[in-house]
């Protein structure tokens, strides 16, 4: 069953009087538990064709499909929910709250979560679990900036899996890290997608992350030149 | 809500030189607003207490006029500074109004006064030679029972119930030594000139010298007289409540048809100017005539009442009214501000000055707040668009802001609180004195002013931090829910 599709998306941003088309009518599905890299050169409408799907931003025309919920016209609380409940996002840039440290970042989607948090304890356990599994453990008490670039992305990515999401958005995650720690990061990642089933979509023009995905959407010009399926 | 708290001090802290300076600029103004209020306060207590200790009571009755209004000291509002030139204000059906207020239970002294009489104090035909004095007519037995502690008789005694006499103000003795050069003692006979309703002289026994022990710039001229002289002085009408005895042959004069021009007859012999006839030595001493005809016991001015308690001032008020209302009695009753006249009006004009002045202040402190905020969340717009995209809703982005804004003002609101409170504590140990401006000590009750603070004014001061924390808050806010996710990458 598809967890994401997209069904002929437009995206056309105003620039001064002229209008940019980002995303020209592209149609893609994603399974479930897909590590998925859409490719392409700089301003492909990679990253366009991410953001809509991870509900952060909207599309001119067509219809982006979460889990089956057609995500156009839903309310602000809904998307919001949606973007809580279902998605995980791994910003380029990291995007860490600067006055929370490690630990806090990593909770702090749960404490979003209105009414609907689990098991204290639990959760301690499960937070503990990832920072372990990230490799922050003697860096968990440490704000963003006292850490690395690669640290950061590290506690990026389990902030982004603290939710259990079902989906994992990755906006260009190794454009700011070295070629080991890139390499390491994304091996991180495939080794959480193995054991837990997470879909995870990169935009990207990494030949690594390409290398490493078992479904490749190409993209250029906002369209998609290229859909295919790897076997590895 | 822990989460909330916790990053917003962080940021706080994180953004240490903004927040000090909308810090500072809060606790400024909520330390002005405590010490401000606080010495009103104070001002106002003070005057109420002497006010009512000392010359009002707790509510005055006087006649409901229709333009202006009796106090204490004189009509006011009715474009005259003199009394009685638009309407003479003696109190209507005043034995009916006098027996029903010393029937109220709550009243544990009724006191009637005249008020207003301006007098000069003439030592010989020099028109130079002058002094000026004010006057409250009293009856001295109901005076001192109704201000048994509120003068210091420097010399001489209190006057006597039924005698003529004076008390003069310390200050007015002063004034005419320093002025006039001319010493004035108890037992001098005192002639006064008045001009209400035409000029006239009353010569009056000086019975003592005395000043107010909480005087002020308002009672600082003021002279206690007996209330027949003032009425002599005053030329105040005869009360019309007095009921006589007329019998059968008056009113057959009365109903017959006398023919009054009769009375204006060519052959009357009359006394003309020319004849240069000495009246004066005719008439005699004019003043112990007139003293022995003894004007209407019913012209009072006002009636004030002592309560037996401070608390019972609204209701006693409600019930004259009430009784006034049914026995269609033209009388007003006033509680000590409007009775104190102009100084009550004083404080309260002050007091809606100094809250414009606060006012001012709270919106200024408000737009400064509004603008670092405005910049603080320009700066922070990755941060908010990265909450947005990871789950957040408007509503926490919402509180947090608010949070903050609210953290910052209560705790430098505090802070302004406990500067007020410390500056409060030395000025009460010191006390601000006046240095003999007499406005000054007019609004504020006495020469030196040791200042108190109410809880309520501890508590207004913490309310309006929160106000301006709120207020403050709410268009950076709105600026901080147009954030969209989108802002966390693009920023």
């Amino acid at each position: 069953m598809a967890i994401v599709e997209l069904k002929d998306v437009y995206k056309t941003y105003p620039l001064g009087k002229t209008e940019v088309h980002a995303v020209r009518g592209i149609s893609f599905e994603i399974t479930k538990g897909d590590f998925v890299s859409i490719a392409g050169p700089s301003g492909s409408g990679k990253s366009t064709t991410l953001n809509m799907i991870g509900c952060i931003d909207t599309a001119t025309a067509g219809n982006v499909l979460i889990n089956g919920i057609d995500t156009k016209g839903l309310k602000d609380r809904r998307i919001t929910n949606l973007r809580h409940e279902t998605l995980g996002f791994i910003f380029q840039s990291f995007n860490l709250i600067p006055v929370l440290n490690v630990y806090e970042n990593i909770e702090f989607p749960l404490l979003l979560g209105k009414g609907k948090r689990g098991n204290r304890a639990e959760e301690r356990e499960w937070i503990d679990h990832l920072v372990e599994e990230v490799g922050l453990a003697d860096w968990r008490n440490h704000k963003s900036n006292e850490l690395s670039g690669g640290q950061r992305q590290r506690v990026a990515i389990a902030r982004a899996l603290v939710t259990k999401p079902e989906i994992v958005l990755a906006d260009e995650p190794t454009a700011n890290l070295d070629s080991k720690t890139g390499e390491d990061i994304l091996n991180l990642m495939k080794q959480i997608n193995r054991e837990q089933k997470t879909t995870f979509i990169f935009s990207t023009h990494d030949s690594t992350i390409v290398d490493m995905a078992d479904h490749i959407i190409r993209l250029k010009d906002g369209q998609v030149i290229r859909n295919e399926r790897v076997s590895r | 809500m822990g989460t909330i708290i916790k990053i917003a001090i962080r940021n706080l802290k994180e953004h240490r030189a903004k927040s000090l300076i909308v810090g500072i600029l809060i606790s400024i103004g909520i330390m002005i607003m405590v010490l401000s209020n606080s010495i009103l306060d104070t001002a106002e207590e003070g005057s109420k207490k002497v006010f009512i200790e000392n010359y009002t009571g707790h509510l005055m009755i006087s006649k409901k006029l229709k333009k202006g209004t009796m106090t204490t000291f004189k009509v006011e509002g009715d474009g005259s500074q003199m009394r009685g030139s638009s309407e003479s204000p003696i109190v209507p059906q005043y034995k009916k109004v006098y027996e029903y207020l010393s029937s109220i239970p709550e009243v544990v002294a009724v006191n009637s006064e005249t008020a207003g009489l301006s007098a000069m104090i003439k030592f010989n035909e020099d028109m130079n030679e002058l002094a000026f004095s004010m006057h409250w007519g009293i009856d001295p037995d109901s005076y001192i029972k109704m201000f048994p502690d509120n003068i210091d008789i420097l010399d001489g005694e209190f006057l006597k119930s039924g005698e003529q006499g004076v008390l003069l103000n310390q200050k007015v003795i002063d004034d005419i030594k320093n002025d006039l050069d001319r010493d004035v003692k108890v037992g001098d006979m005192i002639t006064f000139q008045s001009f209400s309703g035409g000029m006239k002289l009353h010569e009056v026994p000086l019975k003592g010298i005395f000043k107010y022990k909480n005087g002020n710039a308002t009672v600082v001229r003021m002279n206690l007289m007996d209330i027949e002289s003032y009425r002599i002085l005053a030329r105040m009408t005869v009360g019309t409540t007095d009921e006589i005895e007329v019998d059968d042959a008056a009113l057959d004069l009365l109903d017959g048809d006398f023919d009054f021009d009769t009375m204006l007859l060519d052959d009357i012999d009359t006394s003309m100017a020319s004849d240069s006839v000495d009246f004066d030595s005719v008439l005699g001493d004019l003043s112990k005539r007139e003293a022995m005809t003894k004007p209407s016991t019913g012209t009072w001015n006002f009636i004030l009442l002592k309560l037996e308690n401070i608390n019972q001032v609204d209701k006693v008020k409600a019930k004259i009214e009430k009784w006034a209302k049914d026995n269609d009695v033209n009388i007003e009753v006033k509680t000590w501000e409007k009775a104190a006249g102009t100084t009550g009006d004083t404080i309260k004009a002050l007091r809606i000055v100094f809250n414009i002045f606060i006012i001012i202040i709270a919106i200024v402190t408000i737009i400064i707040i509004m603008n670092t905020l405005v910049v603080s969340i320009i700066e922070r717009t990755s941060e908010i668009g990265t909450m947005r995209a990871v789950g957040a809703q408007k509503s926490f982005v919402r509180r947090l802001f608010i949070t903050e804004t609210l953290a910052i003002s209560v705790v430098f609101g505090i802070i302004g609180i406990v500067l007020a409170l410390i500056i409060l504590f030395i000025l009460n140990r010191v006390g601000i004195s006046f240095n003999g401006n007499l406005f000054l000590e007019m609004i504020f009750g006495g020469e030196v002013l040791y200042p108190i603070t109410k809880l309520s004014t501890i508590f207004s001061g913490l309310l309006i931090s929160i106000g301006i924390g709120f207020f403050s808050s709410l268009y950076p806010v709105t600026i901080a829910l147009k954030i969209d996710p989108i802002k966390a990458i693009q920023s």
